[in-house]
């Protein structure tokens, strides 16, 4: 039989075939993740973007800092506001994402919620550095993403749009409320002009069970049939080693992925994440 | 002329679109095309895609067949059925806004392409399928329509549909009285007429024109004159980023021997 066809009617069957051998559908080491490409400035014409390349999952980032009157409940903090929106290219009738699921199907929700708990809730952003004036102004981080293509691990793409696009993000005064701002706070007052950092930097990695083995980054066809999946985001500084490093994030889903297999795909991530940074 | 002399003395003064020396904003003269930039293939999955650059003006289009129809109600006996979605993202504008999925300029942009393109694709070469195409409008700073309309012809070449010729899009804007080919949002919010144009470059036949405004019977045929001659301006450019593509498909296939 036609392997495409093959796959296409009995999808359990051929990737049980795969790893029954070792093997995987791509041509992948069990272990192997897919290169990471992570393309910053795409979109010259906004503060900050990044597209990052998963294989064939593609995912754009936009961020834009405002300025606004910051949350009642803390005067001086600022807000990091992430949402995700699936594009009409990522094509409902060839993938695998829910037919019919609109803009924003349930799973980009599902992901916006583990973005904002990533990087709205402080674990990345200091959110006080985003306060300008206390009470009367911060920064509101509005970071947007697109997945435009989903080949499997779109929210690790997501994870490394969203920290490629806000790290280095300008953040720069309007002219008058920069002279304003002076005026109130003095010589001690916020500078007009600075960038955002952030505190750690952080590289994402999925694995998968799959018929009994732990698959790395696993393609949108591995997916379909793993047993549990989870994500981690772990933060390392360069040359450290992964097992050293601080989970910020991880996601289970199902029962029994091991993060430890992923070890040297993450460090090698890190690399072509932040390699230049 | 002279109605559109009273117009740019009586009301407020504002920034001039285009100075004493015949400069716009941007450096371009009157009758010039913002940069364009293609990357043909962008999205691997898709049968057809293309990453559109007119200035900053950034739109993306994915073309998914022809293949059997999806639903049986669309399917036509004698040509293949066009399908287009148009959706812009939240940073698009400037300013956020909800877009809903029935936005009415995305609807607009979708019904322009949907009569545009038939006019060229040889869509009785494939009866009873159907062609998919979603046009992502990433960034948007004037000329949207006509941007989506060349973007949707190279994705579509880009899925080896076969074509009669290239459809390509201009923009003219009238402003006090003079014509700026491919204005950019500032230039188009500040013109008295805006005029979009969808041509078939080889012929010079003009498949769509829309303007949405009263204009002079002297200033529609100059503002059309213009954005006819700004299409085949950008035909020339993407016709060669067609070619260029062509090549270095059919090279790394070894189908082509220097």
């Amino acid at each position: 039989m036609d392997p495409d066809a093959f796959a296409a009617l009995h999808p359990d069957e051929y990737v049980k075939a795969f790893c029954d051998a070792g093997a995987r559908p791509d041509g992948r080491a069990i272990d192997a993740a897919r290169p990471l490409v992570i393309e910053r400035g795409t979109l010259p014409s906004l503060p900050s973007s990044a597209l990052a390349r998963l294989g064939d999952t593609l995912v754009m980032c936009a961020v834009r800092p405002v300025l606004a009157r910051p949350a009642a409940a803390t005067p001086d903090a600022g807000i990091v506001d992430v949402s995700v929106q699936v594009s009409g290219t990522v094509d409902a009738a060839l993938s695998p994402m829910q037919p019919g699921g609109g803009r924003y199907p349930p799973s980009a929700l599902d992901w916006a919620e583990s973005l904002s708990e990533l990087f709205a809730k402080g674990a990345l952003v200091d959110l006080k550095q985003l306060c300008v004036l206390p009470g009367k102004a911060a920064w509101c981080i509005r970071c947007e993403l697109v997945v435009l293509l989903s080949d499997g691990c779109e929210l690790d793409a997501c994870v490394a749009a969203a920290a490629a696009a806000l790290h280095g993000c300008p953040l720069v005064m309007p002219p008058a409320l920069a002279s304003a701002c002076a005026h109130e706070a003095g010589a001690a007052g916020p500078s007009a002009a600075s960038s955002l950092s952030l505190k750690a930097l952080p590289v994402p990695v999925t694995t998968a069970v799959v018929f009994g083995k732990t698959l790395v980054d696993p393609s949108a066809v591995e997916a379909a049939q793993a047993s549990g999946t989870a994500l981690h985001v772990v933060a390392l500084k360069p040359g450290q080693r992964a097992g050293d490093g601080a989970v910020l994030l991880l996601r289970a889903d199902g029962p029994g992925a091991d993060a430890a297999a992923a070890d040297a795909a993450l460090e090698l991530r890190w690399g072509q994440m932040w390699g230049k940074a | 002329m002279s109605a559109a002399g009273a117009r740019a003395g009586g009301g407020a003064r504002r920034t001039e679109l285009v100075s004493y020396a015949g400069l716009r904003a941007d450096g371009r003269r009157p009758h010039e095309t913002r940069s364009i930039r293609t990357r043909l293939g962008f999205l691997r999955t898709a049968d057809g895609s293309v990453l559109f650059e007119l200035g900053q003006t950034r739109i993306l289009a994915a073309v998914f067949g022809p293949c059997e129809s999806a639903r049986r109600s669309e399917q036509q006996h004698d040509r293949a059925h066009l399908h287009v979605d148009v959706s812009m993202t939240p940073f698009a504008l400037p300013e956020r806004r909800k877009h809903r999925v029935g936005d009415r300029r995305l609807a607009e942009i979708g019904l322009a392409v949907r009569r545009s393109l038939p006019q060229a694709v040889m869509s009785h070469l494939y009866p009873r399928s159907e062609v998919r195409l979603h046009l992502q409008i990433l960034t948007s700073d004037g000329g949207d329509l006509a941007a989506c309309v060349t973007a949707a012809t190279l994705a579509v070449m880009d899925a080896g549909v076969a074509m009669t010729d290239f459809v390509v899009g201009c923009t003219a804007a009238v402003v006090d009285g003079r014509v700026l080919m491919d204005p950019t949002q500032a230039e188009a919010s500040a013109a008295t007429a805006v005029i979009h144009l969808a041509v078939l470059p080889r012929s010079r036949r003009v498949v769509l024109c829309q303007v949405a405004s009263r204009i002079a019977a002297d200033e529609l045929r100059d503002a059309v004159g213009a954005a006819s001659d700004g299409a085949v301006g950008v035909f020339g450019v993407v016709k060669a980023a067609v070619h260029d593509h062509a090549v270095k498909r059919l090279s790394k296939r070894g189908l082509l021997t220097a």
